[in-house]
Parts: structure tokens; C-alpha cells; sequence
């Protein structure tokens, strides 16, 4: 291997190991015990008497310390969320996509323009909104935000999709006898699998990792489990093994699902870069 | 039938976004035009928005945001064409290939709040790698999160970090889309190497690397998540944000129309530099 | 492509399925989001909840004591939400201030009490106290006078009840202090015995002294003095008034004036006794260990109790904490003094310095003040199903025999404001003396503990109790972080501090929130 080529390799290992030492100072941190975290004279890259008490500690604090467990409240908001989106937003993009409607660029670019929008300008109507509708505080709260966030891009993403799709599939297989619904099942749906999994996936993730408004439409019900990682910072101090232990349960999930979902999940990023 | 079932299709979404979308934006405004004074709601027309010319703090917020977008943004679209060249040389197939694809996600899926706190500890002065590399090196702690400049260069460093890969999945993917052909006929033409990349690569993914610009703006306009959990606004109110001033007047003073008034100036700024940005990205299209 | 119109294809089956799931599911969370917290009228007492929010009660560890116990032996659910103490003040307004019954009792510092009692989002429990007035349990009689008389009421009404009794408090390293050998040089150095520092001067003299070399031979270069000035969490302006409040002659003698000009609401933070004090701050954070300017808390706890700080001063809960073996390396080593004071104070009718003063806040030419700093209050909010059962948890929290439990427990934030409570604690004797040599039995010097305690209670100074406070403590404290992190001068800062408190005020309603300080300062 020519020379260049091993220096090439070497600056893209060092890259990695950027990009990967918090994950490996994450798993790190959340199996120390308490003692050697706050004690110990020097800080150790590899746990001394590796320990799972933070994970014991961190998951019955979810239950003790929450009216609801915020795990339990993330996975209802972020599904429940996400079906919503799917549904508000497949037939929504279908029809923009195979269909002349009247100003649909525009109601594209309104549909996209919502993504310009910065949430901290809903932050204060929603808060008084809900309020009025006396749902502070509950999982349906940030279930209807978070749609309202995870709609323009479902609908976006899906469209920019579909616009590439073979409708003549469609169209056999309605001079074939089919209906529009039964055509939609059978034959669209099946070829864009990979795209509404994209979606989906990038919606679940969304809500997920959504703080802003958790931080300030949820009290002691609803709460997700971005929010208690705050709850670690106790008035004693951070115990970073406890968030540790919880950042890891929180990630977890999204990194085994992007291992297996990679290709999809960089043709979603990309999508937009590409196709404009 | 088709034609008003296509309607039908549309408008669940649409009347979605206008209940959640267009109306609360309303209600803002007619918030941003009220304050409580002695207890009682009034109508002060544009006292809030006369009030945010004159505050100091909100404008060091937006030399902050803007300090912040410009070197984030610089520093990723260096990293993303940095790494798509060595990508482009490197010419990885297979499993290194797919190792590498995965390993530029990972940094996205982590949720921006556990970005901000496992950088917090990393940086930390007392429990932190960074610093036990230094002192055991022989230099003094460095304690990055309370000096202004290193707190700002921190939070620059933590968004880079998380949003790098973005640059380099995306420009990497155009890189992608460039036909061989006209590498080989540059190669031809005499050029190779770095050469074809200054004047072939780069000119023809302006049109992503304007997008992707866009698209960064637009994030980082929100950025609250990693500012709120590594600094709170730094030492000082040097890493304060507007996303993180705004929320502070709001939940915390509770002056719900100054808030508002300031997240409208936030979002015609937005619209603004999108819609420029936008057009910029369009017209490069054709 | 011919596809059958009636068979049923895979397709569609795993489609079918997904419905199935998503509407089991939906089922599921339905019956789960409906049906909980149980809503039922509760006729019997004994199946109910009672949600308080308190950053640590309920669940700690420690046998016989907190929420959780007292649920268990009433019976009664009891939820207790714990809230990270840099969200509290939010999540608490924005709960009241929505007033959806999510929380039956709220605690909170007395400075939030213009919001909370003059919000009038909770109960009037004079009642209580008058049903109660025999209880042993209650004694309302035995809480200290400035909780009893001051704190907890507003407009002439009790609106709630101390659990807690902050008062900053001088804490030094009484070991190194009595050593023989630093006395002869700092008398050689300074002038006059190392003591207790009485004066902030005389404070950055011993941090000063006691800065750069190992005095307790660890291995490792220590410092004088540590102080929280992390912006976060909003502790740190007790740093500033420690230092303010006993620069100022009081108006009236009323300590809570130095805040606002009690006839017209002119800030007087920007005055000569806000730059001494401000100046004396910003001196002191060199003798500090790296990361002064944005020590946290718990820093100052890992500093002084590390063995890496001379002194501090702060909340009383240094006091257990430093002798819990478990937190401290310094058992039993501890010193307690007065917050210092000023050997002049500003005088803001004549415009002058004043020396030598009498009165309550003046002793040995001395002028002191200390903070009633933060200083937990209970009260029970006004839209609770369940208040009587919500006071007889106070009550319980409150009890002798608690309130003995919470003085030895460090890491409860509880600290002690029963009279008899401080009587046992500087006689070593009764519940106090038991739960002492059972819990901390390093301690000897805890007499003195209670000692200093109450001699700063003597000169307490109560924090501002205006609504809003929270905001114009906010703002001091972004202003003086400022000119910690080098951003801008100490005389900018107060100036623009200055400006927005005026702003503040004016846009509140400069008559509405006049009228409120001045019913508040008593």
C-alpha cells in the first residue's frame, strides 16, 4: 500500500476514534461504581470493579422518582406519535405526489417551510394552549406536538420519494381490475416499504430525543426520558454515573436500529441535500 | 372520483398543520402585542418589540448564535469535503465501506441532550479524559466550560461533532452521484488527484453544498439542547443563545409577551435567511 | 400482472396484523392514559395521593424518616415528584400558574413567596394552626421567631410553614486553624490573631494566607477560600448579599430593605456597599482553586471538604456533611463562625459611611447581617382535594423527632429552625445529643455548630419577597457571572443590573410591587 494511502487510512481511523470516544466514554462512565467516580485520584478509561449498580439504581429511580416512568412514557409518545404521522401523512404525500393539485408547490413548500420554523416560537403558544385545553402534563400533549413537528418532513420525505415511483405499476394494475385502495396495498405500498420505514424511523427517533418541549409541557406524569436524565443532577451533585447508565439506555435502541437500517437512514439524510 | 378523493388525501394534513401549525403562530403574535403590568394583561402594541432593540443581552445572544453558525457550518463543510476527498482516495469497498458508513451515524442517533452531557463530563476539569491527559502531561487543568472563549469553542466543538457526519454523509453521497465520465475526461484533459477535485468536485456540488448550508442555518437556529446541558449559557452569558435567552424570559420570568416578541424576531430571521438560501439552492438546480 | 381479488395476500395479511397490534395497543394505552391516577371520589381516607414537589423526600434511604414513611403508616398514597433544582421554580409557576391540582403540597425558598403566597395560589393556614395550636407534634411556638413571625406569612396571613432553616454560616478548618505554628506567622504577617475572620477584610487576609502551599501536608497546593459562583441553579447570589447586607446600615432597621429604597422602589444595588461587596468577591476568587469563576455547589463541597479550601461559607449543611465519613475527608475538623461583617455601613438616608453603630446588627464596632439564605417553606396549594391530609404531612415533616432526624442527615437539605432543636444542639443534650453520637459520632465540636447557627439567626437578613424576585436575583447574578468570565467591569455590570431591575419594576407596575415590599418587610 503506497504510503499516502496508510496516511490516508490513518487520519480516517483518527477521525473515528473522535467521533466514537464519547460513546466509548458513555459506556465507560455507566459502569463505574460511585467510589471510584468520585474518589478515586485519577480518572480510569476502563472501570476498576466494572459494576451494574448505576443501571439497577437509574431504572428504579424511574419508577420511584416519576409518577410514570419516563421509558414507558418515551416508547407510548414516540409510537403513538409516529402511527399518527404515518397516517396524516401517506395519503398526504401520495396525493401530492400522483396527483395535479392545484398549487401543490406551494403547499409543498408551506409543508417544508414549517421545518424553518424554529420551535422555540411555538414553545409559548403551545404551553398556553395546551394549558387551556387542560392536557399539560399529559402523554397526549407531546404526542399532538410532535406530530405537528414530524408532519412536514413525513410528507416531504415521502413526496420527494414518490415522485421518482413507476406509477405505471399503478396504472396495469388498475386497468387490471383493482380499486385505487386495493392498488395502493398491493402494489404501491409494497415497492415503498424502504421509504416509509425511513420515515418512520426518523419520526420515532424525533420524538425520541425531543427535550424542549418535554422540558415544558411535562411535570411529574408525562415526563420522557430525555428529561430524566436532568433528574440525575441531584442538589448534591452530578452523579454521572446515573446519567451515564440512562444515556445508554437511551441510545441504545437508536444505535442498533441504525446499524441495521444504515443504507436507509443515509439515503433519508441525504434526501434532502440531493434532491433539493 | 379521483379528483375530490385527492382532496381528501390532503386535508387531514393540512388541517393539522393549520390547527398546530399556522394558529399558534397567531396567538403569538397577539401575545407579543400584551404584557402584564401591575397584574393585569394590556394591550402595549409594539413596546416588546422597541424593547429587544434596546437590550444588550439579546443582542449579545444573537452575536453568540451567529458566531456559533458561522464557525459550526465553516468547520463541517471542511470536515465533510476533507473527508469526502480522502473517502474519494481511499476508494473503500465492502465491509470497510459499510464499517465506515455506520460509524459517521453514530454520532447522529445519540440524542443531542446526551451529547451535551457526555461532553460536559469529558470536559470536566476533575473527572474528565481531557484533562487527566493534560495534567498528567504536566500542564495545569484546563477547566474549558468556565473561560468564555474555550466554553464558546467547546459548545463549536461538541455541535461539530455532532453534526459532522451530516456534512460528510451528504456531500460524500453527491460526491457519489458524479458520473466517472467526467473524471476521466478530466484525467485526460491532464487532471488528477486534487486537482480534478478543486475544479470539478467542488463546483458541482455547490448545489449541495448550498443545501446543506440551508439546512445547518436552519438547525442551528434552534440549537438549544447541547447549550442548555453544557454550559446553560456559559460562564456568563457568554454561550447564551437566542433559543436559550427566549426560553429564559419565558419559563423563568415569565414575561410571556416580551417571549413572544423575541421568538417572532426569531422566526422572520429564519424565514429570511432560508428563503435567501433557498433560492440560492434552486437556482443553482437548473 | 393479474393479481387475485379475493384471496388474501401476504400482503395485506401483514397489514391486517399491524392493525391488530396497533389497535391492541391503542386499546392498552387508552385504558392506561383514562383510567390512571385513579380519580375516584375518595370517601375513606385511605386510598388517595398526595403529590408533593420536593427535589429529594421521598426517596431516601433513612429508616424513620420521610414521606414515604408517614404514607405508610396513614395509609395514604404519597407521591413525591422530584424535580431538578434548576427546573424548579419553572416547573412549579407553570403549574400554579396552570392550576391543574398536580401538586397537593409545593416546598419552596422563601424568596419565591411574592409569587407563590402573593400569587395566591395556596392556602391560608391559620386555621391549621389554630386547630393545631395543643398538637405536640406542631409547636408552632418552638419554630423560631423570624420563620414563625416573618417568613412564612404574607399580608398579616400564614401562608406556610418552615421545614427548613437556612442561615449562612462560617465554616473553616478549625484544626489548621489552632495550629500553633500558622498563628505565630499570620499574627507575624497580619497583625492580629488568626481567628474566625470577623471582617470581609479580614476574610481575604486568611484566604490570602492560607493560599499556595500545602498546609495540611497532602501532597497538594491549597487555597483559602472557595465560593459557589455558577450561574446554574441560581446559588450563587447569596455570595453577593453575604457581603452586601452587612455593608448597610438597615432602613428602619429593617433588615429586608436592602433591596429596593422602601419608599419609591429604587434598586440600591448600585451604591457604594454593592461595589465593596462585589469588589471583595471578585478579590476573593484568587484564592480560590482553578475553576473560581464557575464553581458550582457541590464544588465548594468537593473543595472544602477535599481538604483543598481553608474555609467557605454557606448553608448549614456543611456542618453535618463535613463530619459524615461517607462525604468528608475532614471529620471532625471543622470550625464555625459569624458571617463577617463590615467595620463601617452604608447609610442610604445621609449618604455617608457610619462607624460604630448600636443595635441588634452591630457588636465591637462590627456591623453583621446574615443571610436567611433560600430557606425551605411548605405550603399546600390552593386547588388540592386533600388539604387536611396535606397539613398532617407538614406536621409530621415538622415534628421534634423529625426535625432532630433531619438536622444529622446531611444530604437532606433540612436544616435546623426549631428553638428546641438549637437549645439541645448547644447543650449536647436529649433527642439531638442521641441522633448525633448515632449518626455522625466523628463530631464533637457539634455545639458550636448550633452555637454559630444561632448567633447568625440573630442577624438574620431575609431575602427579597417580591413577585418577580426570582427574575431580579436572575439577572444580578447574569451580570455579576459577567464580570467573572471577564465580560464586562464590575461597575457595568452593576449599573446594567441596576437598569433592568428599574425596567423590571416599571414594568410590573412600580406602585403594585412598592406596596407588596414594603407589607413584606414587615
Amino acid at each position: 500500500m503506497k504510503p499516502l494511502r496508510i496516511f490516508g487510512y490513518c487520519i480516517l481511523i483518527l477521525f473515528f476514534f473522535y467521533e466514537l470516544f464519547p460513546f466509548y466514554w458513555m459506556f465507560n462512565t455507566a459502569f463505574k461504581t460511585r467510589a471510584e467516580l468520585r474518589l478515586s485520584p485519577h480518572v480510569t478509561f476502563f472501570p476498576h470493579n466494572p459494576t451494574i449498580e448505576n443501571f439497577v439504581v437509574v431504572l428504579r429511580r424511574q419508577v420511584t422518582a416519576f409518577v410514570t416512568p419516563p421509558i414507558m412514557n418515551s416508547i407510548i409518545i414516540s409510537l403513538v406519535s409516529t402511527l399518527i404521522t404515518l397516517i396524516l401523512s401517506v395519503p398526504a404525500s401520495y396525493s401530492l405526489a400522483r396527483f395535479k393539485i392545484k398549487r401543490s408547490d406551494n403547499i409543498s413548500f408551506w409543508i417544508l417551510s414549517q421545518r424553518m420554523m424554529p420551535p422555540i416560537a411555538l414553545a409559548i403558544p403551545y404551553f398556553i394552549m395546551i394549558g387551556a385545553l387542560n392536557l399539560l402534563d399529559t402523554q397526549l400533549a407531546l404526542i399532538l406536538v410532535y406530530t405537528a413537528f414530524n408532519l412536514p418532513f413525513a410528507v416531504w420525505m415521502l413526496k420527494a420519494y414518490w415522485a421518482d415511483f413507476p406509477w405505471v405499476l399503478e396504472e396495469a394494475a388498475l386497468t387490471d381490475g383493482c380499486n385505487r385502495l386495493q392498488s395502493f396495498f398491493n402494489v404501491i405500498l409494497p415497492l415503498s416499504w424502504g421509504s416509509i420505514a425511513t420515515v418512520t424511523f426518523f419520526t420515532f427517533i424525533f420524538s425520541w430525543y425531543e427535550f424542549l418541549f418535554a422540558l415544558i409541557l411535562t411535570r411529574s406524569r408525562a415526563t420522557t426520558i430525555t428529561i430524566s436524565l436532568a433528574s440525575s443532577i441531584l442538589e448534591t451533585g452530578v452523579e454521572w454515573g446515573w446519567i451515564s447508565a440512562l444515556s445508554v439506555i437511551c441510545t441504545i435502541p437508536t444505535i442498533l436500529l441504525s446499524i441495521f437500517l444504515y443504507k436507509r437512514i443515509i439515503s433519508g439524510l441525504t434526501l434532502g441535500a440531493i434532491k433539493g | 372520483m379521483a379528483r375530490s378523493y385527492k382532496y381528501f388525501l390532503l386535508m387531514p394534513a393540512i388541517a393539522y398543520l393549520l390547527v398546530m401549525g399556522i394558529f399558534p403562530l397567531l396567538f403569538s403574535l397577539h401575545a407579543a402585542f400584551h404584557s402584564t403590568v401591575a397584574g393585569e394583561y394590556q394591550f402595549v402594541f409594539l413596546r416588546n418589540f422597541f424593547r429587544i432593540l434596546e437590550d444588550a443581552r439579546f443582542l449579545n445572544t444573537l452575536r453568540v448564535t451567529i458566531t456559533i453558525m458561522i464557525a459550526v457550518i465553516a468547520i463541517e463543510l471542511l470536515i465533510g469535503l476533507g473527508m469526502t476527498f480522502l473517502l474519494a482516495y481511499l476508494k473503500m469497498k465492502g465491509i470497510t465501506y459499510t464499517l465506515t458508513q455506520v460509524v459517521l451515524l453514530l454520532p447522529i442517533m445519540m440524542p443531542p441532550i446526551v451529547v451535551g452531557y457526555t461532553w460536559r463530563l469529558i470536559l470536566d476539569p476533575f473527572i474528565g479524559p481531557i484533562n487527566e491527559i493534560i495534567t498528567s502531561m504536566g500542564f495545569s487543568r484546563v477547566t474549558f466550560l468556565t473561560i468564555p472563549n474555550t466554553a464558546l469553542l467547546s459548545v463549536i466543538l461538541c455541535t461539530v461533532w455532532y453534526w459532522a457526519p451530516f456534512a460528510i454523509v451528504s456531500l460524500y453521497a453527491g460526491f457519489r452521484n458524479i458520473p466517472e465520465e467526467l473524471y476521466e475526461a478530466a484525467a485526460v484533459d491532464g487532471a488528477t488527484g486534487w486537482r480534478s477535485h478543486r475544479y470539478l468536485t467542488i463546483p458541482l456540488l455547490k448545489q449541495v453544498i448550498v443545501t446543506v448550508i440551508l439546512l445547518r442555518i436552519m438547525d442551528l437556529l434552534k440549537l438549544f439542547d447541547i447549550v442548555f446541558v453544557l454550559t446553560s449559557g456559559g460562564p456568563g452569558t457568554s454561550t447564551e443563545v437566542v433559543t436559550l435567552y427566549n426560553y429564559i424570559v419565558g419559563f423563568k420570568y415569565f414575561d410571556t409577551g416580551y417571549a413572544s416578541a423575541i421568538s417572532y424576531i426569531v422566526l422572520i430571521f429564519s424565514i429570511v435567511i432560508s428563503t435567501i438560501f433557498s433560492r440560492l439552492a434552486m437556482g443553482e438546480k437548473k | 400482472m393479474k393479481r387475485s381479488t379475493s384471496a388474501i395476500t401476504q400482503m395485506q395479511a401483514a397489514i391486517i396484523i399491524v392493525i391488530l397490534i396497533v389497535v391492541v395497543a391503542g386499546g392498552a394505552w387508552a385504558y392506561y392514559y383514562l383510567y390512571q391516577p385513579p380519580e375516584e371520589a375518595a370517601l375513606t381516607v385511605a386510598t388517595m395521593s398526595v403529590t408533593l414537589a420536593m427535589p429529594w423526600l421521598s426517596t431516601s434511604d433513612i429508616p424513620g424518616y420521610g414521606a414515604q414513611y408517614w404514607a405508610e403508616e396513614e395509609g395514604v398514597e404519597v407521591t413525591c415528584v422530584e424535580i431538578p433544582i434548576g427546573q424548579l421554580y419553572d416547573k412549579i409557576m407553570t403549574e400554579l400558574r396552570a392550576g391543574t391540582g398536580a401538586f397537593d403540597i409545593i416546598a419552596y425558598p422563601s424568596y419565591w413567596a411574592g409569587d407563590i403566597m402573593g400569587g395566591d395560589y395556596v392556602l391560608d393556614l391559620d386555621d391549621y394552626l389554630t386547630q393545631y395550636a395543643d398538637d405536640v407534634e406542631l409547636a408552632y411556638d418552638d419554630f423560631k421567631e423570624v420563620y414563625r413571625e416573618r417568613l412564612n406569612m404574607w399580608g398579616g396571613d400564614t401562608y406556610g410553614i418552615q421545614i427548613d432553616g437556612d442561615v449562612w454560616c462560617l465554616f473553616y478548618r478549625e484544626d489548621i486553624m489552632e495550629n500553633a505554628t500558622n498563628q505565630a506567622n499570620f499574627e507575624a504577617q497580619y497583625g492580629y490573631p488568626l481567628r474566625s475572620p470577623r471582617t470581609w477584610d479580614e476574610y481575604l487576609d486568611v484566604a490570602a494566607f492560607f493560599t499556595g502551599w500545602d498546609w495540611d501536608n497532602d501532597g497538594e497546593i491549597e487555597y483559602g477560600a472557595t465560593e459557589i459562583t455558577n450561574r446554574a441553579g441560581a446559588y450563587m447570589i447569596w455570595n453577593y448579599w453575604s457581603r452586601y447586607a452587612p455593608a448597610i446600615e438597615f432602613p428602619d432597621g429593617k433588615p429586608g430593605a436592602i433591596y429596593f429604597d422602601p419608599d419609591n422602589m429604587d434598586p440600591l444595588i448600585n451604591s457604594p456597599p454593592g461595589e465593596k461587596a462585589l469588589q471583595n468577591w471578585i478579590d476573593t476568587l484568587q484564592y480560590c482553586p482553578p475553576g473560581a469563576e464557575d464553581a458550582t455547589y457541590e464544588a465548594t463541597w468537593d473543595h472544602f471538604l477535599g481538604g483543598r479550601a481553608f474555609m467557605t461559607h454557606q448553608w448549614p449543611d456543611l456542618g453535618p456533611l463535613g463530619n459524615d465519613p461517607d462525604y468528608s475527608g475532614i471529620v471532625g475538623k471543622s470550625g464555625y463562625g459569624m458571617i463577617p461583617g463590615w467595620e463601617e455601613a452604608w447609610d442610604f438616608e445621609t449618604d455617608q459611611w457610619v462607624t460604630n453603630g448600636t443595635g441588634l446588627y452591630w457588636e465591637d464596632g462590627i456591623h453583621y447581617g446574615s443571610p436567611l439564605a433560600w430557606g425551605w417553606t411548605a405550603s399546600i396549594a390552593k386547588n388540592t382535594k386533600y388539604p387536611d391530609l396535606a397539613f398532617e404531612l407538614i406536621k409530621y415533616v415538622v415534628s421534634p423527632e423529625q426535625a432532630a432526624l433531619q438536622a444529622a442527615e446531611a444530604y437532606d437539605g433540612l436544616d435546623p429552625y426549631r428553638q428546641q432543636i438549637f437549645d439541645q444542639g448547644k447543650a449536647k443534650t436529649g433527642k439531638i445529643a442521641e441522633v448525633f453520637a448515632d449518626v455522625l459520632p466523628g463530631w464533637e465540636n457539634y455545639d458550636e455548630f448550633f452555637e454559630a447557627l444561632d448567633e447568625n439567626i440573630e442577624v438574620g437578613v431575609p431575602d427579597l419577597r417580591v413577585p418577580s424576585a426570582f427574575r431580579f436575583y436572575e439577572t444580578l447574578s447574569v451580570q455579576i457571572s459577567n464580570v467573572f468570565a471577564g465580560l464586562t467591569t464590575k461597575d457595568t455590570a452593576l449599573a446594567i443590573a441596576e437598569s433592568e431591575w428599574t425596567f423590571v419594576v416599571e414594568s410590573l407596575g412600580t406602585e403594585y410591587l412598592l406596596g407588596l415590599y414594603q407589607e413584606s418587610l414587615g
